[in-house]
């Protein structure tokens, strides 16, 4: 892992209008990320986090209540590089939230407030 | 177009032709048609445009048409139809970064069993199959993101025979579709019915070599496993709760209860618990196989979860035109693992399934047996400890019983068992495991039965994650 830090928003769905009136629900893999997450959007956020900080990250539990919160979650923080493969994959197939699916567009134009912003951090 | 074009003009034209001789005095006459005339020009240049992209684009899309005003893009760099999806896997063969998991898994097991009829007392179809060697489970796993709208997944099993033959069989292929609203979730094709734990998962995630007894009992040697769909609804509750619906066929030895005619005798008849059977077809939609589901999870502590499930299996059997199976079924898992785990250690486990089934038998006025309502029930509860990083112990218990019948024959495949196991398995990798197991089977009016499996597991490749 030469990237310590890998910040990939999988996606956000966020009408201007749904923003308005309430926090975007980010979930993020790690509380490291969900830190960062929390950092960047301030009060326009409302961050989880699923694995534990003692946790490894590469063997959390694939708890069914993590995939309560993906179902309800408008934006996911993950690692990726195969951090969390033994486990977020089937996670996100029961969370069955389309908008986390991989291949959704994602704009920072999306969020305001993140317009601008880092959606990288290397 | 062309019809647009037509249409669009020939009045103009028309009112043109008809105030023809007007229009060299009118100037505002004059102007319009100059208007006219740029008009016509512009949409020349629109028409070639389009003539070219349509002859330079197979592969027509709407964001293909580009404005008129930009260059034409070439094809290379038009944008694709599949979007960008996340990898993780091996890339082959689609463009736009599609991906595929690809993975190859094998289970071997050696071993010895105080009887030569091992399948007497290992009766699953991926347990050890004889003394000495079996490799009953080599799998290859398939899965990946179709498009946006359905990942897929697909197990394409092999496996040796006594005779050395090769069988190989179309475990699962299934789609599961991503984007359905209202938090529902569709499965399609052929798979396993989730009903229970056991059931749906794969042999090399099993925490023993072998199958309970039980599931065998109600669900044949393979599991329940069938061409369907299955619906699931993610209840909005606060905990986990999902609702699923999973209609089947229902036919074959992979729903052993349910529309499977037997084994033919020395006759050639085909017959399930001593009764000829009829081959009954798909006449209505309650010939169908439903298997209804329901399970929450609860999060007791930072440190343990406990998940409750209960489950159905409904639908007809061939021993008569109306006879019919219920099976019913509640399972629990908890797990603890500690916060302060390294690596997924230590932790404990405990899963139990405990299932009942009604059978109707139809009457064989032949065979002289009556129609009769057999019941069977039976559990298996394991625990699993964790106890030192890549070393799990684990301790199972089973029990499974049946009502008495008319025919013998179904006496015989119905005795009261019990068994007890332990193993002990050591993960080198999660990619490899070896795993020594002892059992011992008390049977109904026979001997007592001993057996010691050492199993070893190595998997090639990319391989999806597991549900909990």
């Amino acid at each position: 892992m030469n990237r310590l830090i890998l910040l990939i928003p999988s996606l956000a769905v966020a009408t201007l209008s749904s923003l308005a009136a309430d926090p975007l629900r980010v979930v993020a893999t790690t509380p490291e990320f969900g830190a960062i997450a929390a950092e960047v959007g301030g009060d326009l956020v409302q961050v989880v986090s699923l694995a534990k900080p003692t946790e490894d990250a590469h063997f959390v539990d694939a708890k069914p209540s993590h995939a309560v919160k993906l179902a309800r979650a408008d934006m996911l923080v993950e690692g990726g590089a195969e951090l969390e493969a033994g486990w977020l994959p089937p996670l996100l197939d029961n969370s069955r939230n389309v908008k986390l699916a991989a291949g959704q567009p994602f704009g920072a134009g999306d969020v305001p407030g993140l317009a601008g912003g880092p959606l990288h951090v290397a | 177009m062309k019809r647009f074009r037509l249409c669009g003009w020939l009045p103009l034209f028309l009112a043109l032709a008809a105030t023809g001789s007007l229009a060299a005095e009118d100037p505002s006459i004059t102007s319009l048609q100059e208007e006219v005339r740029l008009l016509r020009a512009r949409l020349d240049v629109l028409e070639r445009k389009l003539a070219e992209a349509s002859t330079n684009l197979p592969l027509a899309s709407p964001t293909a048409m580009a404005p008129p005003a930009a260059p034409a893009a070439p094809p290379a760099t038009l944008p694709l139809l599949v979007p960008e999806l996340s990898s993780s896997g091996l890339s082959i063969g689609r463009a736009g970064g599609a991906y595929m998991n690809m993975s190859f898994d094998v289970l071997a097991n050696a071993g010895w069993a105080s009887t030569p009829d091992v399948k007497s007392i290992q009766p699953g179809g991926h347990d050890p199959s004889q003394r000495g060697v079996s490799l009953r489970n080599a799998e290859i796993a398939l899965d990946g993101a179709v498009d946006p709208y359905f990942k897929g997944f697909a197990n394409i099993v092999m496996f040796t025979e006594p005779d050395e033959s090769t069988g190989i069989e179309l475990e699962e292929a299934y789609v599961l579709t991503t984007s359905l609203p209202e938090d529902l979730q569709l499965k399609a094709g052929r798979f396993f019915a989730e009903f229970g734990r056991m059931n749906s998962q794969h042999p090399h995630t099993w925490a023993f070599a072998d199958m309970p007894l039980v599931l065998n009992r109600m669900f044949g040697e393979d599991g329940l496993r069938q061409n369907g769909a299955r619906i699931s609804w993610l209840v909005p509750t606060p905990n986990y709760t999902e609702v699923m619906l999973g209609v089947f066929n229902g036919q074959g030895s992979d729903a052993f209860s349910f529309r499977y005619p037997g084994e033919p005798d020395a006759l050639g008849i085909p017959r399930f618990y001593g009764r000829a059977t009829t081959n009954r077809a798909l006449n209505a939609l309650g010939d169908l196989l439903f298997v209804p589901r329901l399970t929450s999870s609860f999060d007791l502590t930072e440190e343990q979860t406990l998940v409750l499930g209960a489950s159905a299996a409904i639908g007809p059997n061939d021993t008569s035109d109306h006879a019919r199976t219920l099976i019913y079924g509640a399972d629990a898992f908890w797990k603890w693992k500690p916060v302060d785990a390294e690596g997924g250690w230590p932790f404990v486990t405990w899963q139990t399934e405990v299932l009942g089934r009604n059978f109707q038998t139809g009457a064989d006025p032949v065979a002289a047996l009556p129609a009769e309502n057999l019941h069977d029930w039976g559990y298996y509860s394991q625990v699993q400890w964790g106890f030192e990083p890549r070393w799990v112990l684990g301790l199972r218990g089973e029990y499974v019983a049946g009502d008495h019948s008319a025919s013998a024959d179904a006496n015989e495949e119905r005795l009261t068992e019990r068994r007890v196991s332990t193993d002990i398995t050591f993960f080198p990798t999660e990619f490899s495991k070896l795993r020594l197991q002892y059992n011992h089977t008390w049977r109904e009016s026979l001997p007592d039965e001993n057996a010691v499996w050492l199993q070893l597991e190595f998997m090639l490749g990319s391989h999806a994650a597991h549900k909990y």
